[in-house]
């Protein structure tokens, strides 16, 4: 049987999940492993097992971005994420 | 016992997205699983597929002997650009070159990949055969132009998404699925509680797979942003992480310098040093004309108690200094260890053929598990809510995901035959593959227009196994190595495999002929029955 439709959404809504799913996904995780990548003592292990955890994480962000009820939040929650993962990059790039 | 479900909403979500991912990838899928599932054999039916390297000689050869070899018959190869050369092995022997040729224009540069007989020391750049490279390539869909590894790789990435959904719609009967084999009840509970068990018995594999495979085609999107911003843009400072080859640095302004005999002498110091708990893989050469040449060996344990089984060392060539030295139990970086285990994992490389075995067979399980899924997509579909002409489509997708998977199977037995067959004609490449391709898609046309799935399947079965038969046929017809006359492993090893793959094919068409088929039409029961004998139905179970 397939899946109840009352719970999907449909039209805008659902580009708008779509797109900031995948894409959103991509810069939440890549953000994410770059700014633990920033931190010099973890550096290279951080980016050697983020050959794993880099498209795990990813798959996981798109899967919990169809899990909001509406696209936006999801879009605002994902660029949120993301603007603060770039501010400690940022911070820690002028220690370094 | 059962384990805390999701709420109706998160469920509903969760296996809509499965349903979707699983079919958007699933024809793709089938593919790339069972052309990788025979890509693992690669190196073993190499000297099957190549019967002029059967008498090919196990001689070893001195890399500054290769080299004088390539001068001599190579005009214009770049000494001084990245040359690897790997040594011969008992199931490939045959010296494979990896080189760069300085255009007559003195631009740019031309990539090179050659062959050499460590026998008569010939090099020859033309390919002698094909199938375990078209397979190989076809495993990453790479006969697509351009689009072909990206479409792969993003596969790979949904396949994660597509098996954590998965998971998660079972999560709540995940302790209790696991071991419901059952073969009671309709054919559809069959088909679903099968794919239910065996995608959750797979799922480490699967999850491996998805994300190893992610690895290797989407790379550069991971790597990116650590490039740009910690690494000035320059990947091999990240390369070097994983290879210690990729650390050595060069001066391009380098004065030139003569070696001649340092690369013999030192490869005979390795070989002293090192040949005793090592077999010697490859070396990897940049800068050999100039002074800070350097000379990097990748050897690999005999020691079978580790995974990272690989070595590196790396060597200046004026006056033999070690420039680092990784060996496995003896403090070989973490870094390195990673990134060889992501591809040992990929590549069953870890554990002989015992392992390689169980690869194939759960290779074949997730192609089983794909297939099964589609079949639920449609089953599931079957009844009253749905109008005729909403059927006929899913009956016609179905149709077309059947033809075109089914058929992959007679068509690589096709391969096999049409390699042997087409022996010494020119283009010889271009001919074989052709033949796959064309007989693929040939196949696939007439599976199609068998109308139902149960004749398509039989079609596939019967054509699978009389082609399989005939593979160990054509090998000795054409090349004389019957599979009661040769004493190479690899060879009567693949001709062996066909035979019981034939066998088995046929044994299959034959039984299972009762007249209740695997695919009954389900419209007569109610949608209720249907609904109840569904998976995880939450009413239900």
């Amino acid at each position: 049987m397939p899946a109840n439709i009352k719970y999907l959404s449909s039209g805008g809504q659902r580009a708008l999940k779509i797109s900031g799913s995948i894409l959103g996904g991509y810069f939440v995780s890549a953000s994410f492993h770059l700014m633990i990548a920033c931190f010099s003592a973890v550096r290279a292990y951080a980016i050697v097992i983020s050959g794993m955890t880099f498209f795990l994480l990813w798959a996981v962000l798109m899967i919990a971005g169809f899990l909001f009820r509406s696209g936006w939040k999801l879009w605002g929650v994902y660029s949120l994420l993301t603007l603060l993962f770039m501010l400690v990059i940022v911070l820690l790039k002028q220690d370094a | 016992m059962k384990l805390k479900g999701f709420g109706n909403r998160a469920y509903n979500i969760f296996f809509h997205l499965h349903t979707v991912s699983g079919i958007v990838i699933s024809g793709a899928l089938f593919v790339i699983f069972f052309a990788g599932a025979f890509t693992l054999f690669k190196a073993e039916f190499y000297l099957w597929e190549n019967p002029r390297a059967r008498k090919g000689s196990l001689v070893q050869i001195n890399p500054e002997e290769i080299l004088d070899k390539v001068r001599e018959q190579l005009a214009g190869f770049d000494f001084d650009d990245d040359t690897f050369i790997t040594f011969p092995t008992a199931s490939q022997p045959v010296i494979n070159l990896y080189g760069h040729i300085k255009p007559a224009s003195g631009e740019g540069e031309i990539h090179y990949a050659g062959k050499m007989n460590p026998g008569d020391s010939k090099l020859y750049e033309t390919v002698e055969s094909t199938v375990g490279e078209t397979l190989y390539r076809l495993h990453f869909l790479d006969q697509i132009p351009y689009a072909g590894r990206w479409l792969a790789g993003f596969i790979s990435l949904f396949f994660v998404f597509a098996s954590i959904t998965g998971l998660l719609v079972h999560w709540k009967n995940m302790l209790n699925k696991f071991w419901a084999f059952s073969f009671k009840g309709a054919r559809k509970q069959v088909w679903t509680n099968s794919h239910t068990v065996l995608g959750l018995l797979g799922l480490p594999y699967q999850l491996m797979y998805a994300v190893t495979g992610a690895f290797y085609l989407l790379l550069i999107l991971a790597l990116m942003p650590a490039v740009m911003v910690l690494y000035e843009g320059k990947p091999e400072r990240v390369y070097a992480l994983a290879y210690p080859a990729y650390g050595v640095g060069y001066d391009d302004d380098a004065p030139r310098a003569v070696h001649t005999g340092r690369l013999a002498a030192l490869h005979d110091r390795v070989k002293g040093l090192y040949e005793k708990d090592y077999d010697i893989l490859a070396v990897q050469l940049h800068h050999l004309n100039r002074e800070d040449a350097a000379v990097n060996y990748r050897l690999v344990s005999r020691d079978k108690s580790f995974f990272s089984s690989h070595g590196y060392v790396g060597y200046r060539l004026g006056d033999g200094s070690e420039i680092y030295k990784e060996l496995p139990g003896e403090g070989k970086k973490f870094t390195y260890k990673v990134i060889e285990a992501f591809s040992h994992l990929h590549f069953a490389s870890f554990g002989g053929m015992f392992v390689k075995g169980i690869y194939f067979i759960m290779a074949l399980f997730t192609c089983y598990v794909i297939v099964s899924g589609i079949l639920i997509w449609k089953e599931a579909r079957n009844n009253r809510s749905y109008t005729p002409k909403q059927k006929k489509f899913h009956h016609r997708v179905t149709l077309i995901f059947l033809s075109l998977c089914f058929s992959l199977f007679p068509a690589i037995a096709l391969l096999f035959m049409a390699e042997i067959g087409l022996q010494g004609i020119e283009n010889h490449t271009l001919w074989v593959n052709a033949a796959f391709f064309t007989g693929w898609l040939a196949l696939a046309i007439a599976g199609f227009s068998l109308k139902t799935e149960k004749k398509l399947t039989r079609f596939c079965l019967v054509t699978g196994g009389l082609l399989s038969l005939s593979v160990p046929l054509a090998n000795g017809l054409v090349t004389g190595d019957w599979l009661w006359k040769t004493v190479s492993v690899h060879i009567w090893g693949t001709d062996l495999f066909w035979l019981l793959a034939g066998g088995l094919c046929l044994a299959l068409s034959a039984g299972g002929r009762k007249p209740e088929g695997a695919f009954t039409d389900d419209s007569r029961r109610s949608t209720r029955q249907i609904l109840r004998s569904a998976p995880g139905f939450r009413s239900g179970i």
